[in-house]
């Protein structure tokens, strides 16, 4: 059974390109518009990790952020953001990952596949 | 001719208007005729001598031998003793009546002697001889007539004193008239030793002045009319000085006999001394000597009354004196008020000029103009020293005045032609550059004098805070520019009790000596002049703070502009990078789609590696902005910080009733660190503490130095009475989204923490749970270069 993947964002574009390529990876992507909406999918349908963006209308990231850990503390979270300044913050002590947003998302999928192995999910 | 018809020409002869003199020697002559009388005389009596005098005698020789007869002459005996008439028929030489008066060899048998006297004095005596006897018709004939001649002389008598009345009366008054015209001393007593003389008859008058206070005498005014007396001889100098010790009037009535005179050989018969008394000192004596005689009254001795008149005349003498001292008197005091209305009256105009500028040449040409202009202090020359703390030296600024003395009257005569007021001369703006520079003014501006120099005068008047005068030396201590001035007055520029310069004036072209009033009033304006300066300085100062204040304020803008635009470049960049990235990221999926041989392949790499490079340049743009943000580490001072910081909560205590204390060490060295996040770090930290103080409590915070591992630190602790955290909950406390509050994000711990490891610092808690806590932390003023 492969791994649920939650991604967050509000540009239906990069939602698409997230879900195409982490489908390609084989992970059972699931797309949230808001945080919000994040949350509801959490509770509802359980996810095995979340793909955060920052940058939001209504609650940001960092607010999801802090109602999903409200809400399962484990549960893994990668922020994801165009700006670089917050990666040192959130990587420490928030999120369990942060990476800058870009066209290219070998990192981003390296940096799942990392957690996959380090939380053993 | 009968007995009627001689008295009827007798009162014709007395009621003539001939001199007495002539009326007596004609009734003698006449009665000597008709009575057939052997001899007939007046003797008149002498007071003084206590004799009588033979004044008019029908023997002339008698007359001329000027014959003195004691009262108790056999002869006049009854006639003096008992005031009545003796006529005499039996007249025998003997023992029993032995008189002169009576010619005892002519053979005469009969004589009579009738006192010329009246209840009240006694005048003299008329006395007469006869051969044969003395009818009784005679003797009431001769009876009658000396009552018709005791009349005559006691008419001429009392004319005289009526006139010498007059004469007194006349004389006061023109002394008194003295008095109200005269307001010299010297015309004065001159006129004043005559008109005395005049009054008292006095052969001499001498009037010595002393000096008040030491006695000596400054004066004497002597007037003689025809005896020299030896008026500095011991005799007369020892009376007035005992005079003026007892301060009493000495009244030598006769010196022959006086105790004061005796051994002296006194050359004046009768004296008299007053002292003139002011203000219980004795100012002066009046001495009179020598009482002359007069036509009727031979006395040559002064009287009481006399003495009195004298004592008057010194009294309003004194009087005189006096108005004259406190004339004098008030004329100085109106005089030293007129001086003081005009040096204030040139204060309020210097001070009001001083007022119309800031600028500080401008402001020392000015107080210069004013220490030297005619109407103003009018020192011939002043020039001005400023002290430069920097280099420790007195630093000539100015100097006004002409370099040659006749450079001096070229400009004097040039200036008495512009009839301006003082104020006229130093309002206008004097700082322009057309004016004159003298050698002088170069010189001095020229001259810089080590504040430590010994023997020079300016320095001399900053250390002592006072004038200093020097009447004999060079102006200045620097021999190679010294000037011909030989004297000149130093007065220190005192503002606020710190001396601030020097004004040195002199008098070099007229050579007017600078006195202690020309001082005074130097040292009066120089307070002044002082402040002035000094309010020119601080402006002068403030107008550069305010300059750079602006500039740091344009720059501040500057910054904030570029933080703006930092701001902005983000927003925009983020706005076009997700673009870019769903761009990229498909073109990429479509990449994996092409062979890659295709030639549509190489289109698609294309726009992967032009989105590549403009997500390059995107996030460069963004990594600038968060290196500003993040970088900017400098030297803060803790204690500021931490000030801002709680000024920025002062109404949230107000409203919460929360005290502060703070206990700052100001000598903490200064960190480096980045201030916006030791200073968000702070903010947090008071923050937590307000909110867990809602209704009241006490902040206090307290910094200090330290040592953490061998490294200067600086510590900051502030502490709550909030009650402190559960134990249970301690440890999580700084973890992120942790919050025991309602509404906290349980950011501000987080970020807290995170800020101070940045500066490679540490955040204690020191928890008193029910009673409140406190958060230390520890700040390196440096961090490694590593770190």
């Amino acid at each position: 059974m492969s791994l649920r993947v939650l991604v967050v964002d509000d540009e239906e574009n990069i939602r698409l390109l997230y879900k195409e390529e982490l489908t390609e990876e084989g992970y059972d992507v699931v797309l949230a518009e808001s945080g919000y909406e994040a949350l509801d999918i959490v509770k509802e349908q359980g996810v095995d990790l979340v793909v955060l963006d920052i940058k939001m209308p209504k609650i940001d990231g960092i607010e999801t952020l802090r109602l999903l850990k409200d809400e399962s503390r484990d549960l893994p979270v990668i922020l994801c953001s165009a700006y670089g300044q917050y990666k040192q913050d959130f990587c420490t002590w928030a999120s369990d990952a942060y990476i800058v947003k870009t066209a290219d998302l070998t990192e981003l999928k390296a940096t799942i596949k990392n957690i996959i192995k380090e939380k053993n999910i | 001719m009968s007995e009627f018809d001689v008295l009827a020409q007798v009162v014709e002869i007395t009621h003539s208007k001939e001199a007495i003199q002539s009326k007596i020697d004609k009734v003698i002559n006449y009665l000597k005729d008709k009575l057939d009388l052997n001899g007939i005389h007046l003797l008149l009596f002498k007071e003084d001598e206590n004799m009588f005098l033979i004044n008019y005698s029908s023997n002339n020789e008698l007359v001329n031998q000027h014959k003195w007869i004691p009262p108790d002459d056999p002869a006049l005996f009854d006639a003096v003793t008992a005031k009545r008439n003796v006529f005499i028929d039996d007249l025998r030489p003997g023992a029993d009546f032995d008189s002169e008066l009576i010619d005892h060899a002519s053979g005469c048998n009969a004589m009579f002697a009738l006192p010329i006297c009246n209840s009240d004095s006694f005048i003299g005596v008329m006395l007469g001889e006869k051969h044969g006897e003395l009818t009784k018709l005679d003797e009431k004939l001769l009876s009658l007539i000396s009552i018709e001649i005791t009349g005559m002389i006691y008419n001429e008598s009392n004319t005289i004193k009526l006139k010498e009345k007059i004469h007194e009366l006349s004389t006061s008054f023109s002394i008194s008239k003295l008095f109200i015209k005269n307001d010299k001393l010297d015309d004065l007593c001159n006129k004043m030793v005559e008109h005395i003389s005049t009054l008292l008859y006095s052969n001499t008058v001498m009037l010595e002045l002393f000096a008040q206070g030491t006695g000596t005498t400054v004066q004497k005014y002597v007037f003689n009319k025809d005896k020299v007396y030896d008026l500095d001889g011991a005799l007369i100098q020892g009376i007035i000085d005992e005079t003026k010790r007892r301060c009493r009037p000495t009244y030598i009535k006769d010196a022959s006999t006086d105790a004061r005179c005796s051994g002296s050989d006194p050359d004046f018969r009768s004296a008299l001394f007053a002292p003139v008394e002011y203000n219980s000192d004795v100012i002066g004596i009046i001495a009179l000597f020598d009482k002359e005689a007069n036509l009727f009254v031979t006395k040559k001795h002064f009287s009481e009354d006399d003495f009195n008149i004298l004592i008057s005349m010194t009294n309003q003498l004194a009087n005189f004196v006096e108005n004259l001292l406190m004339t004098k008197e008030r004329e100085s005091i109106i005089k030293e008020k007129e001086d003081k209305a005009s040096e204030l009256k040139i204060l309020y105009d210097v001070s009001k000029a001083m007022m119309t500028t800031m600028k500080l040449d401008d402001l020392l040409q000015k107080i210069l103009t004013a220490v030297t202009i005619s109407g103003g202090l009018g020192f011939n020359r002043a020039g001005l020293f400023l002290i430069n703390h920097r280099m420790n030296t007195l630093q000539g600024m100015l100097c006004i005045g002409p370099d040659t003395g006749e450079e001096a009257d070229a400009i004097w005569t040039e200036l008495k032609k512009e009839e301006k007021t003082l104020l006229q001369w130093i309002t206008p703006d004097l700082s322009s550059g057309s004016r004159k520079r003298s050698q002088f003014d170069e010189k001095v501006k020229s001259i810089r004098i080590p504040l430590d120099e010994e023997e020079n005068a300016m320095i001399r008047a900053i250390d002592q805070k006072k004038a200093v005068m020097v009447t004999n030396g060079s102006y200045l201590s620097n021999k190679a520019i010294s000037l011909d001035s030989t004297s000149y007055a130093v007065v220190p520029l005192i503002s606020k009790d710190k001396v601030i310069g020097v004004i040195v004036v002199d008098n070099s072209i007229t050579k007017q000596p600078i006195t202690s009033d020309d001082l005074s009033f130097l040292t009066l304006f120089s307070n002044q002049a002082g402040l002035a300066i000094e309010n020119s300085t601080l402006y002068s100062n403030l107008k550069k703070t305010l300059s750079e204040l602006k500039d740091t304020h344009s720059k501040l803008l500057h910054s904030e502009k570029l933080a703006a635009l930092g701001e902005m470049a983000a927003g925009v960049a983020h706005e076009i990078k997700n673009p870019l990235m769903a761009i990229g990221g498909f073109a990429r999926r479509l990449d994996k789609r092409f062979a890659e041989d295709s030639p549509d392949k190489t289109y698609i790499n294309i726009i992967i590696k032009e989105v590549s490079r403009l997500e390059k340049i995107l996030n460069e743009i963004l990594n600038f902005s968060k290196e500003e943000r993040e970088n900017n580490f400098a030297l803060n001072d803790i204690n500021k910080i931490i000030n801002e910081t709680l000024i920025m909560f002062d109404n949230e205590m107000l409203e919460n009733n929360i005290t502060t204390e703070t206990n700052l060490n100001y000598d903490l060295p200064m960190v480096l660190c980045n201030y916006q996040q030791v200073k968000q770090a702070v903010i947090n930290l008071v923050n937590n503490s307000c909110q867990a103080m809602p209704r009241s409590g006490k902040l206090s915070v307290t910094t200090r130095k330290s040592l953490v591992r061998n490294k200067d630190s600086v510590v900051i602790e502030i502490s709550d009475t909030g009650g402190g955290v559960n134990n249970e909950v301690l440890h999580n406390i700084f973890n992120p989204f942790f919050t025991t509050k309602d509404g906290g994000t349980g950011l501000g711990l987080a970020i807290t923490h995170r800020f101070i490891a940045n500066h490679s610092g540490s955040i204690e808690v020191d928890n008193k749970p029910g009673l409140g806590v406190t958060f230390i932390i520890n700040l390196p003023v440096k961090m490694d270069e590593e770190e």
